[in-house]
């Protein structure tokens, strides 16, 4: 049997590269893990001449999750960095300005991408963890593109 | 830490001990706080990094700063504020010029013997990220 496992560790760890329609990439650095949805909408029916549902898939529901360590350029942004790019708005303000982003994550040798929002922060600590972590969602609007 | 902890040490009220900048070295085959008891020794940082905090990309790593003290006492006639002195240097675990960077501060104190003598080991551990 073959086998030609993705690994997610050292060279083939995922990057999630976050932009926008300004020149300055955000790469998200401290990713604890990463989940990539593609939920099909599914319609069902019933007829006479079957005795189960038949069921077919229709629009789906796509998004990226994921938990991070926050880390303090990553999440505020690089005030050095041109305005109106990712790099400066960081992930807070990519959120707060509803900025639509082109991301890219690596799977592999493969590339999955498309055009979402920042949603889903919440970063939080407590009295026995001395960094914080923040949930991110990326919604994408339309379709992944598989490269 | 070393010289956060001697700073501390030298600053508060020991009773009869004092707090000598020699390190614990040994002249022959005898560590110098068996010979030098009421003398409070102590040993330099030993540094070790460990993984924390896996992320896919890495790790975040900590760096734990360990240094020793060593109290002799005589095991006949223990002073009556021996155990004043344990506790004031024990408290030198929340030594630090940056208290913020240092995020787990710990102390341990064991005794043992040697021959009449009661040697009080203190093991200070600090954590902070890197």
């Amino acid at each position: 049997m073959t086998t030609n496992y993705i690994q997610s560790n050292g060279a083939t760890a995922p990057v999630l590269t976050l932009s926008t329609s300004v020149a300055g990439d955000l790469v998200i650095p401290t990713l604890q893990d990463v989940t990539i949805n593609n939920a099909n909408d599914v319609y069902s029916w019933s007829q006479l001449n079957e005795s189960a549902k038949l069921q077919i898939a229709t629009t789906s529901t796509n998004s990226i999750s994921s938990n991070v360590v926050v880390e303090e350029l990553t999440f505020f942004g690089d005030a050095t960095a041109t305005a109106g790019s990712a790099d400066k708005l960081g992930l807070i303000g990519l959120s707060t300005a509803k900025t639509q982003v082109d991301f890219e994550i690596t799977l592999g040798t493969k590339t999955i991408s498309g055009k979402g929002y920042v949603t889903g922060l919440a970063p939080t600590t407590s009295a026995d963890s001395p960094v914080w972590v923040t949930p991110i969602t990326i919604t994408v609007s339309g379709e992944f593109t598989i490269v | 830490m070393r010289t956060e902890l001697m700073q501390y040490l030298k600053s508060i009220r020991l009773g009869a001990y004092g707090v000598t900048d020699e390190l614990p070295f040994s002249n022959s085959g005898i560590p110098m706080y068996l010979k030098n008891a009421k003398k409070i020794y102590v040993d330099k940082d030993q540094v070790s990094v460990e993984d924390f905090i896996p992320v896919l990309n890495g790790t975040i790593s900590a760096e734990v700063d360990t240094v020793r003290v060593y109290l002799t006492t005589d095991a006949k006639n223990i002073p009556s504020d021996y155990d004043t002195v344990v506790s004031l240097i024990r408290a030198g675990k929340d030594v630090s010029t940056d208290p913020v960077t240092f995020f787990r501060r710990e102390c341990t104190s064991a005794t043992s013997f040697e021959n009449d003598l009661m040697v009080t080991e203190f093991e200070f551990r600090f954590t902070k990220l890197i």
